[in-house]
């Protein structure tokens, strides 16, 4: 049943969504809308809660065995922590006064013998949680409603954080770009063989195009347009019809459960 | 002497649609282009006039002019009719004698057509100098959605089918025992030996999934790769670790993983950390692999999914760190970068077959099979229209023309 289960699923939505894709119909579009739009988002939020667990766990991790630059964990945390706090002080109360209960719940369980009572008191313990929770949701938005700065879009600690911490620091990951792909070429175009030499002949006419070059700029625009409309687009062509097979071929593997490999043992 | 107004004005439901659409097409004015006056576009109106939308509640009682469109699941809404009353759809320059009145399927919409209504237009035909002249109106039309896309079908439902066919027989063809050849992948072949690499280096072996969210094709391909390597990590007790980009497919990859471990009996092994969440930021999420490349130093990396910007970054890293990698996508304008940086590169559709390379299960071997036979056909298919084109054989061209919704 483990294994059935999710496989009968699979099959199901796979064979649904083909025929949708040939059904123009409104009816057909609400449920491909539903399945394929408006679950995804719900599922995503969840697992992006599971997300930052992962995160802080493995960071707090590092830091108690001391593993190598362990100091960089504590700038993880504190830079998750301040956003949220910052951020989302609602969503921060709201889930920390649920996840108190969760941690309440099995401590109260674990000393009560009779199985009435533990339902019983686990009942209990649940609505209080949800009351509490929801109590710190409000809270959450009082503390936002009196400090302005705390919570929010407009929130100026998460923006400075943003526009100060997060953009430059990707924006400069993205520039190291610019001279991974000088030393890529370097080894790329180093002519130690027929193929390699061929490759940067192409590349050498392909760059040579953006360079005035007097009478020779209008023969090596035409040899590197050549080269890119022709040879160079047949063999993207190549590969994408051959993706697009792999892609169909995958999806019926997985839809009729060919492949599980995913799921465990065959 | 007056303009000349467009003449046979005809309203169609558009088709292969989900209905809430109507085209209409007329003959051009015999001024545009060739006359006395200078048209300079076509303004087209439509009757009856819809107002609204109104809420439900406050239709009068009684008042016929009113339809109320309450059909789930796009919420409810009321709009008056008025018939004679013309509404301005929009205009469409000289020369061009059709106009797609594209209507919204949302009831509160604005732009709201609604299916089973009956609607009549007309075209004015305007000139530089601001003449006007109004064509006949054209017979009433509706819009309705249809069951079928008979475009899609025939181009793309048929090649598939015929493909999904192939695969079933070679699926059945494997399973009666027949030895498939399928051709060797270095990169296929190189897995076994960079996982025993990094087990007599006891370091560990990195696995990205890419950026791609668990939906997409290549993502859930290297997923299906994850646990084959998984399992022969775990039979070798090498270390593994799996950054991830996107929730949702850390969460799969979590069970995946697990599940390998238990394959391979060696349940005890498993750890929450193999795992982890890093960011769904593109470079922070880069910063963070380069730098667990670059202190764990990992002795094999695996780059197996959809990748963007960052593909050169990482590849470049592991390149420095010394590390030996296999890399594969479907993004064609990656691949490039992978072939360069990596030891080891599955370019396209061999990311999809590594599976069944790594498990050489039968079945699986049996669609990679049907999978060059498809492509044997597209290859002929092919030649043929080259050719076609360089001699000119329209009526076979135009077989492969796509012109469908």
């Amino acid at each position: 049943m483990k294994r059935q289960l999710p496989l009968a699923i699979i099959f199901i939505g796979g064979v649904f969504m083909l025929f949708q894709y040939f059904v123009p119909h409104e009816t057909s579009e609400f449920f491909y809308e539903f399945v394929a739009l408006d679950w995804p988002p719900i599922i995503g939020v969840f697992a992006l809660s599971l997300g930052i667990i992962s995160l802080a766990r493995v960071s707090v991790s590092r830091i108690n065995q001391r593993q190598e630059n362990w100091q960089y964990s504590i700038l993880t945390l504190v830079g998750l922590g301040s956003m949220l706090v910052f951020g989302v002080p609602q969503l921060v109360l709201f889930f920390g006064a649920l996840g108190l209960g969760f941690v309440v719940l099995p401590i109260v369980l674990s000393r009560v013998p009779s199985v009435p009572v533990k339902v019983a008191l686990g009942l209990i313990v649940a609505a209080v949680t949800l009351v509490v929770a929801r109590f710190a949701f409000s809270l959450g938005n009082a503390i936002h409603n009196a400090v302005p700065w705390i919570g929010g879009r407009e929130s100026p600690i998460v923006l400075w954080e943003f526009n100060n911490v997060m953009v430059p620091v990707t924006a400069t990951m993205f520039a190291i770009l610019a001279f991974f792909i000088a030393s890529a070429a370097y080894r790329a175009f180093r002519a130690r063989s027929i193929l390699a030499s061929v490759l940067l002949i192409a590349a050498l006419i392909v760059m040579l195009r953006f360079f005035p070059l007097g009478p020779f700029t209008t023969p090596t625009g035409f040899a590197a347009d050549w080269i890119i409309t022709v040879p160079n687009l047949a063999a993207k062509r190549a590969i994408v019809i051959g993706v697009g097979l792999g892609i169909v071929a995958t999806a019926l593997k997985i839809v009729l459960g060919v492949e599980r490999s995913y799921l465990g043992r065959d | 002497m007056p303009l000349a107004p467009a003449t046979n004005v005809r309203a169609i439901d558009a088709p292969a649609d989900h209905g809430h659409e109507i085209d209409v097409n007329w003959t051009l004015s015999a001024d545009d282009g060739a006359g006395q006056k200078n048209v300079m576009i076509y303004r087209i109106l439509r009757t009856p006039r819809m107002r609204g939308p109104v809420m439900p509640d406050s239709i009068p009682p009684g008042d016929q002019s009113y339809k109320l469109f309450e059909s789930a699941p796009y919420g409810n809404a009321g709009w008056k009719f008025v018939e004679g009353e013309w509404d301005t759809l929009g205009e469409v320059p000289v020369g061009m004698s059709t106009y797609e009145n594209r209507g919204d399927r949302e009831r509160g919409s604005k732009s709201f057509i609604p299916d089973n209504v009956d609607f009549r237009y007309k075209v004015l035909t305007i000139s530089s100098d601001k003449a006007i002249s109004e064509s006949a109106v054209s017979a009433p039309a509706h819009a309705v959605g249809q069951w079928l896309n008979p475009g899609r079908l025939a181009h793309i439902g048929i090649p598939t089918a015929v493909f999904t066919i192939l695969v079933l027989v070679f699926i059945t063809i494997a399973q009666k025992g027949k030895e498939l050849y399928v051709r060797p992948l270095a990169g296929i072949n190189a897995v076994d030996e960079a996982i025993g690499r990094a087990t007599e280096m006891n370091r560990p072996i990195l696995y990205v999934l890419g950026l791609g969210a668990a939906d997409e094709i290549a993502t859930i391909a290297s997923l299906t790769i994850l646990a084959r390597v998984t399992k022969k990590v775990a039979e070798h007790r090498t270390e593994l670790l799996v950054p991830c980009y996107d929730a949702v497919v850390m969460s799969v990859a979590q069970e995946t993983v697990k599940q390998a471990y238990l394959d391979a009996g060696r349940p005890d092994e498993y750890k929450d950390d193999i795992v982890y969440f890093v960011t769904q930021e593109q470079f922070a999420y880069v910063a963070a692999v380069n730098g667990t490349m670059l202190r764990r130093k990992t002795a094999t990396n695996f780059y197996l999914g959809v990748f963007y910007a960052e593909s050169l970054i990482l590849a470049e890293t592991g390149s420095i760190a010394g590390s030996i990698q296999i890399s594969g996508t479907d993004r064609t304008t990656q691949i490039p970068f992978f072939v360069v940086a990596c030891d080891y590169t599955l370019i396209g559709e061999e990311l999809f077959a590594a599976s069944a390379y790594l498990g050489r299960e039968p079945k699986l071997l049996g669609t990679l099979k049907a999978q060059d036979y498809a492509k044997a056909i597209f290859l002929g298919v092919l030649i043929i229209g080259c050719i076609a084109a360089a001699v000119q054989w329209d009526w076979l061209t135009n077989i492969f023309h796509l012109n469908f919704k």
